[in-house]
């Protein structure tokens, strides 16, 4: 499966970090053929579009059944089944509970409910064309070589990279605020003028924010409580269902 | 993490007789002891990194972008060939790019997923094959 990913992944030569004040170079570490000598394997970036594409092809030519649109509403008490939102339910020899971070699976396996709370990050995200930051040559830097570069600074780590899928160059924000009693769970559209406002100070950000087109938010969500148990008899979670990371690596 | 999950998991469970009464659970449960202390020591490790990356105009603001930009001069010297002998190449120990953390880094990408769920299975068939016995 590795071959077929790499046909959508970009390579970065370096990983830069950067003041967010004046873009100063604080830290680089080579990536590329160094770190694929070290490590036997490349480092490598990847629009998630790609990689499930991939694993979705991979997973339906070994025979697995995929059906979507079915989200999975419960677990039955007895936990070998589960039940479907038209109603539909599967019995299973196993259950792997891969349903990210508002796992349904989780709270069946754990007897009650667990919040998920606001780690008190928005994260925002805004992609254009590679192109246009192609065209103006003091931003060159950021997409030649490839490469990826975070921006540190008051709130948390801007980051920006490119991505092979549709030849996108992608911008990732981090911004603090107080944490919410009922967090938004799913991300939303936000006026490119807040990112602005939010971003007062970092130039670079400014530069960005005014080339591109539209802009999405999120909450960063982290446990109230650590999950004790990820398993039960026929039951088992993997991933954001049982450890849900924030995205600062 | 996800991915190193699945490929534990599904090597650990692998052709394993799930059929064995009591197996798949002791099995699922050797799964999580596996995994457990690894990602919870990466969302801590996560959370610290981005206090650090955080951090306003101040004093500690300082004190990691000097840090940083020592341990980069080192870097650009080790990789031309200009450190002396003996001095290794881990002298950005826990530093705020994590990247250039070689210890971290190792522990990181230097974990064999399919290995471990391989010694996992392994070890499950010897209890399974004693149980049998009995």
């Amino acid at each position: 499966m590795l071959d077929k990913v790499l046909q959508h992944v970009y390579f970065p030569e370096h990983a830069s970090l950067r003041s967010y004040k004046t873009n100063e170079l604080l830290s680089r570490q080579k990536m590329g053929k160094y770190m694929r000598d070290l490590y036997e394997a490349p480092f490598a970036v990847i629009h998630r579009y790609d990689l499930y594409r991939v694993l979705y092809e991979e997973a339906c030519a070994a025979g697995v059944k995929v059906l979507f649109s079915h989200p999975v509403i419960t677990l039955n008490s007895a936990m070998s089944s589960i039940t479907v939102a038209n109603g539909l339910t599967f019995s299973a020899d196993l259950i792997v509970g891969a349903d990210g971070e508002r796992s349904v699976c989780r709270e069946a396996v754990a007897g009650r409910t667990i919040k998920r709370k606001d780690s008190g990050v928005h994260v925002f995200r805004f992609m254009m064309p590679r192109s246009r930051i192609a065209a103006i040559p003091h931003l060159r830097y950021l997409i030649d070589p490839p490469c990826i570069n975070l921006m540190v600074g008051p709130g948390g780590p801007s980051m920006c990279y490119c991505v092979r899928y549709d030849d996108l160059f992608n911008v990732v924000l981090a911004l603090q605020h107080e944490a919410l009693e009922d967090p938004p769970m799913l991300p939303h559209e936000v006026p490119l003028a807040t990112v602005k406002e939010e971003f007062e100070g970092w130039p670079l950000i400014q530069e960005l924010v005014g080339l591109a087109d539209r802009c999405i938010r999120w909450t960063s969500l982290i446990d109230s409580e650590t999950l004790e148990r990820w398993t039960s008899k026929k039951v088992v979670l993997i991933g954001d269902a049982c450890h849900i990371m924030t995205p600062w690596m | 993490m996800a991915i190193e999950d699945a490929v534990v998991l599904s090597t650990l469970l692998g052709t394993l007789p799930i059929e064995q009464p009591g197996l798949l659970e002791r099995a699922l449960g050797e799964f999580q002891r596996i995994r457990y202390d690894r990602v919870n020591f990466l969302q801590r490790k996560a959370v610290t990194l981005y206090e650090q990356y955080a951090l306003s105009d101040g004093k500690a603001q300082q004190e990691r972008d000097q840090c940083l930009k020592s341990e980069n001069m080192l870097m650009e010297a080790f990789h031309a060939g200009e450190l002396k002998e003996g001095l290794g190449n881990d002298f950005a120990h826990n530093s705020v790019n994590f990247l250039t953390d070689v210890s971290f880094r190792n522990w990181v990408f230097g974990y064999d997923a399919e290995a471990v769920g391989k010694e996992a299975r392994s070890n499950l068939s010897l209890i399974y094959n004693k149980d049998a016995k009995l």
